[in-house]
């Protein structure tokens, strides 16, 4: 472990630019800068197609920059690192197994972990991990059922507790609500919201829901078009601990209002309107 | 409601028995109705393997030998290969032409050409067994691996797993039902090549033994040895069907 990373500093983007190599690459992101803060959650919002999923691939070390770099607690991220969670919007879990199974398996892959399951006691107790785990996002008693026995909302549940069961530093998530009905939604921004304030990982969510953002997020980066630039910073009016219910006061009312102005004005100018045409 | 006879339960569970009973009297009723040497009766096949019991065991047991180790080995070589394969576009595009080839191509074709590699019978019989399975079972497990989950792999490949260890922990369970799916129909297969290659070339095993009896107008004895083949067959179809209904059961457990 070489000590250039500072445990203060949290995640930062530095001029990310990604262009998507091969013919006629697609230039996805142009020039991409802000920080979160350890330990903090932000979101990030903009039109269907401008780079989104792109930018978290960059985050996470699953793609290289193709310019700019982006670090993590100050250590250039230079690939896969495991202090990294990850959760899409298909909860995609592994049907042969049951849920605490599913949870479990990231510690198999990685290293650190890996050699504490050889041993009896090291598997009860990371058993036990996932299980309190699972008991904090209230699936308790679907430990043993499979992927198929649960509903939508339970697996995405999973598949969040399967995300943080190694306890990275930052947990990216890439719509993990969005294909959920309302009510399982906002059951679910008040799971995650409490495993935040709980663990205090770094939170890097993308979203199409715009009050989802500004519920829970203290900051909010609104990406233009493709190619992606940060059209704005924003902050939700609110502090922390937050409540569902500030959603509807007016402050907050007109916040989401002033970001769905700013995006609607992205979609309406952006270069990926000829593209698409 | 349809409460007819035929549809209750102990009925149903009688059936396959009924059906065998029935297939049995028309067998020995041909029999019957033709010389020996042609088609010998229930009763006649059933004296032939009470006369040679040890006989047949025998070569029973040296078919199954070779069926076996061709058979296994190309499971391991299979799965590898195949598991190989699916992680890479490159690899899978490119043999995939010619696996199809060599599996399109009538594996009794190769055995006299076999024969001059391998004039011992225990040999050809492994590489005859090995080379009926191995490209169904390739093409399975390849095709299974090669359908790998994007958002599973990203989740995977985040906390620095590698190609290997998502292959062993998604593609490869993900492909064990389609495997023993394909190794069931792939182990009955295997008895043709290692028979194939009896026939072509041995002094002992069924396949031996059949051409022998055929020759000689043993006929029943021929009939006695084709029951033993058969059953040996079923008897690991059988067990590959459990595994695949085992391993499968996953995809099932939707209620
Ligand atoms: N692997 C890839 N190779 C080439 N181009 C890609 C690849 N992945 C994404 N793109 C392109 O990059 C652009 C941004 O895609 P991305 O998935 O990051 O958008 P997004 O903001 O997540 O969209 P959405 O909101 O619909 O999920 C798109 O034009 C897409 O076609
Ligand atoms: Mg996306």
């Amino acid at each position: 472990m070489q000590d250039d990373s500072d445990k203060t500093a949290g995640l930062s983007l530095q001029r990310v630019g990604l262009t998507y190599p091969g013919h006629g690459g697609v230039h996805a992101l142009d020039e991409i800068s802000f920080d979160v803060p350890e330990g903090d959650f932000v979101a990030v919002v903009g039109p269907s197609g401008c780079g989104k999923s792109s930018l978290m691939k960059l985050v996470s070390g699953l793609l290289p920059p193709t310019t700019g770099e982006v670090r993590n607690r100050g250590a250039l991220v230079a690939g896969p690192a495991d202090t990294v969670g990850m959760g899409f919007q298909n909860p995609s879990l592994l049907p042969w197994r049951s849920a605490i199974d599913n949870v479990l398996l990231p510690l198999e892959v990685v290293k650190r972990y890996r050699s504490e399951l050889r041993t009896k006691a090291g598997k009860a107790k990371h058993r036990a991990r996932a299980m309190h785990l699972l008991e904090t996002v209230g699936l308790q008693d679907a430990a043993e059922l499979t992927p198929a026995q649960l509903s939508g909302g339970m697996r995405q549940r999973v598949s969040l507790c399967r995300a943080l069961i190694h306890e990275p530093s930052v947990l990216i998530l890439d719509e993990p609500f969005g294909a959920l009905d309302a009510f399982t939604r906002e059951d679910l921004w008040g799971v995650l919201y409490r495993l935040w304030r709980e663990a205090q990982f770094t939170c890097v969510l993308v979203t199409h829901d715009l009050r989802e953002a500004s519920l829970l997020a203290s900051k909010v980066v609104v990406l233009s078009n493709r190619p992606a630039n940060i059209m704005s910073i924003e902050t939700p009016p609110m502090g922390h601990p937050r409540n569902a219910d500030m959603l509807y006061q007016p402050e907050m009312v007109a916040f989401v209002r002033g970001l769905r102005d700013q995006i609607g004005r992205a979609m309406a100018r952006g270069p990926a309107a000829e593209a698409s045409a | 409601m349809n409460s007819s006879i035929w549809n209750a339960r102990w009925m149903q569970a009688l059936s396959p028995i009924l059906f065998a009973l029935v297939f049995l009297g028309l067998w020995q009723l041909a029999g019957w109705l033709t010389p020996t040497y042609q088609l010998p009766t229930v009763v006649e096949t059933w004296n032939a393997m009470l006369q040679k019991p040890w006989v047949l065991l025998k070569h029973g047991l040296y078919t199954l030998w070779p069926t076996l180790i061709g058979f296994g080995v190309a499971i391991v070589v299979g799965v590898v290969m195949g598991l190989s394969m699916g992680m890479s576009k490159f690899v899978y595009q490119g043999a995939y032409p010619i696996l199809v080839f060599f599996n399109a191509l009538p594996k009794v074709a190769i055995a006299p050409i076999l024969v001059l590699s391998f004039p011992s019978s225990f040999e050809l019989a492994v590489w005859m067994a090995f080379l009926i399975c191995f490209f169904p079972i390739v093409v399975n497990v390849a095709t299974s691996a090669a359908t790998v989950d994007r958002e599973m792999e990203d989740v995977l490949r985040a906390l620095g797993a590698g190609k290997w260890t998502i292959a062993w922990k998604v593609s490869l369970p993900q492909a064990t039902p389609h495997i023993f799916g394909a190794l069931k129909i792939a182990v009955t297969l295997a008895f043709i090549g290692t028979i194939i290659a009896e026939q072509q070339n041995a002094n002992e095993g069924l396949g031996w033994f059949i051409t022998v009896a055929s020759a000689n107008s043993q006929t029943a004895l021929g009939f006695a040895a084709l029951v033993v083949l058969g059953v040996e067959s079923v008897i690991l179809y059988a067990i590959f069907a459990v595994m695949e209904a085992r391993t499968a059961r996953w995809a099932f457990r939707s209620h």
